[in-house]
């Protein structure tokens, strides 16, 4: 009979896979309404993949619309049969194209995901006013504890990489202006560009990168701890606890660290120059002349901004962490990209403002 | 009506998550000076009605009221202050010594001045049997340490009412035995009232003067009682069948 899948003597999973195969085609072949039979009898000696594969041939069977027997003497799939007839014969739905739901479900995510972000932003602000009526509920300790985590042990990659970026910088426009015999003018170049612009945001990321991720982790994985819970019980507010401390301390930490880039890579600049035989005196004249006092303050300034969003950001991706060790790393990888993307915005919206009004 | 002799009361609490309601319909009270325990299987809602308690989840539905207050958002404060929490882990913070950790309640609400703080403190480390280890890390200490030190930190400001949620739970017979009488033992020199979330029957035959049994697949709670009583119950098969599997060890 052609409607039948006879099982071979020992049915291994080799025998299952190859079974399976030819059940297939069988199944297939067989309009909606059809018999098919599944031949047991002969098998002697079976693995638990026959008791797979008569679940899955009557599921299909099932699904297909098919009036599905079996020859089974010995019972090797009468389990399964069981189950099937337990189960009846449901048609499968058909799947309706969904286009509204996801965009629904992911716009409601959104939405609250943001108003969660605004409670975070709210409370921060409540209990910064709350510590700056009372000055002792400041953790001092902690502040102490996350700015040393953010400064001293952050200064030597963020000085590394401020005089590297000055001396690629440098060579590159020296080389350019070389030709017009001009390179004396990379300096001026180099000191704005580092003041105003590159020393700030190279150190936000590199803070985003080393402490705005520590704080999202070590947050998240306080939360999965139950210490979050802790807190909260013992009626601390984990903002004033946890998140006060870590963003004061990278506000405070940022201008420093900028400047040590920025330092760091007028230096490096002034070792290209050197190179091309433009004596220091020079070179440092040329920067005194072309940085004013309000580049360099705007550079702080926008440096301790980019702290401050990056504390933000690393410490509500930890507070919205899943209470999972996946949620640890998902906090850490949200910190940096968040932190990197607002240092990044701010830096945009900062320069519209200062052309707008000339500064 | 409170019962002022009641510290919890639940009426017709509906327990759960927004989105998810695990149990129905529960109503029960917890005396003061009581040692309630909340029996049931994994996943049944016995933890989550602990975190109603403890003010971490608003309950979906129904009252619940700690001391005689309603649990609210206004209220959740004035309610915490007295009650203490032993977290499964225990929870300690770990960048701190179990000093520091028992301190910080203190640091925040005691009127105490410092010197006086930091004696206090290790007092109550030394109830717990671990006054010696006042300067360890929790990453320094075992388990059944680390639980006797978040009990001591939930003890820290003498509240009437302390929840633990599974005191017992990874730890062998005899440091677990300890913990039940370090219970007993605070409850009969302070009168404190215990909420206990266990799988643990010894412990619950040994301790709990009540205890009340929640059961999944009913979404409810399926008793409350003298656990010594609802063992000798055979009206209701799954609670034979939830005292007959520990049975041998409860007797």
């Amino acid at each position: 009979m052609r409607n039948r899948i006879e099982l071979p003597s020992v049915f291994d999973d080799a025998a299952a896979a190859k079974a399976w195969r030819d059940a297939k085609r069988i199944l297939r072949g067989i309009r909606p309404g059809g018999a098919v039979v599944l031949d047991v009898s002969k098998v002697e000696k079976a693995s638990d993949a026959l008791d797979a594969f008569a679940t899955v041939f009557f599921s299909v069977a099932a699904s297909h619309g098919l009036d599905a027997k079996t020859v089974d003497p010995h019972g090797f799939a009468s389990a399964a049969e069981k189950r099937s007839a337990e189960r009846g014969f449901k048609p499968q739905p058909r799947r309706q194209p969904r286009l509204f739901e996801p965009t629904g479900r992911a716009m409601y995510n959104l939405c609250r995901s943001l108003a969660d972000a605004c409670g975070f932003l709210g409370e921060t602000v409540s209990r910064t006013f709350e510590v700056l009526r009372h000055p002792s509920r400041f953790r001092f300790r902690d502040f102490m504890a996350a700015f040393g985590q953010c400064g001293a042990d952050g200064l030597p990659v963020v000085l590394s990489t401020g005089f590297l970026l000055g001396l690629i910088l440098a060579f590159e426009s020296a080389a350019a202006m070389k030709m017009f015999g001009v390179e004396i003018y990379s300096a001026d170049l180099l000191s704005i560009a580092l003041f105003r612009e590159l020393g700030p945001l190279v150190t936000a990321i590199m803070l985003v990168g080393r402490s705005g991720s520590a704080f999202a982790a070590e947050i998240a994985a306080m939360k999965a701890n139950e210490e979050i819970d802790a807190l909260v019980t013992m009626r601390l507010p984990p903002v004033r606890f946890l998140v006060l401390p870590r963003i004061a301390a990278a506000t405070a930490v940022m201008p420093a660290l900028a400047a040590g880039a920025e330092l760091a890579g007028l230096l490096g600049g002034a070792i290209v120059l050197l190179a091309m035989d433009i004596p220091p005196s020079m070179y440092w004249e040329r920067v005194a002349d072309a940085v004013s006092p309000g580049d360099v303050a705007l550079g702080l300034a926008k440096a301790a901004l980019f702290g401050l969003l990056a504390g933000l950001v690393g410490c509500w991706s930890g507070l919205a962490a899943e209470k999972t060790a996946d949620g640890v790393g998902g906090a850490a990888t949200r910190a940096v990209v968040g932190g990197i993307t607002a240092a990044a915005v701010a830096d945009g919206v900062l320069a519209a403002i200062c052309w707008l009004y000339g500064i | 009506m409170a019962d002022p002799e009641n510290i919890v009361e639940c009426e017709d609490l509906s327990a759960g998550y927004p989105g998810r309601t695990v149990l129905e319909h529960v109503s029960f009270s917890v005396k003061r000076g009581e040692i309630f325990a909340l029996l049931g299987g994994s996943g049944c809602g016995k933890s989550t009605i602990m975190k109603h308690i403890a003010g971490l989840n608003p309950p979906v539905a129904g009252r619940l009221r700690v001391s005689g207050i309603e649990m609210n958002a206004a209220n959740r404060d004035r309610i915490l202050a007295g009650i203490g929490v032993m977290f499964q882990s225990g929870a300690l913070f770990g960048s701190m010594t179990l000093l520091e950790n028992v301190m910080l309640p203190l640091e925040e609400f005691s009127p105490l001045p410092p010197e006086l703080r930091t004696a206090c403190a290790l007092a109550k480390l030394e109830l717990v049997g671990l006054r010696e280890f006042a300067g360890f890390l929790p990453s320094a200490i075992s388990g059944g340490m680390k639980k006797r030190a978040a009990i001591a930190r939930a003890m820290a400001l003498d509240p009437g009412l302390i929840l633990l949620d599974e005191p017992s739970a990874g730890l062998d017979p005899v440091t677990s035995a300890a913990l039940d009488d370090l219970v007993l033992k605070l409850r009969e020199e302070r009168g404190t009232t215990f909420i206990i979330v266990t799988h643990e029957l010894p412990s619950v035959f040994k301790i709990a003067d009540r205890c009340a049994i929640f059961d999944r697949d009913r979404r409810g709670m399926a008793a409350c009682g003298v656990p010594a009583e609802l063992r000798e119950k055979r009206d209701d098969p799954f609670i034979e069948a939830y005292f007959n599997r520990g049975g041998t060890n409860g007797r």
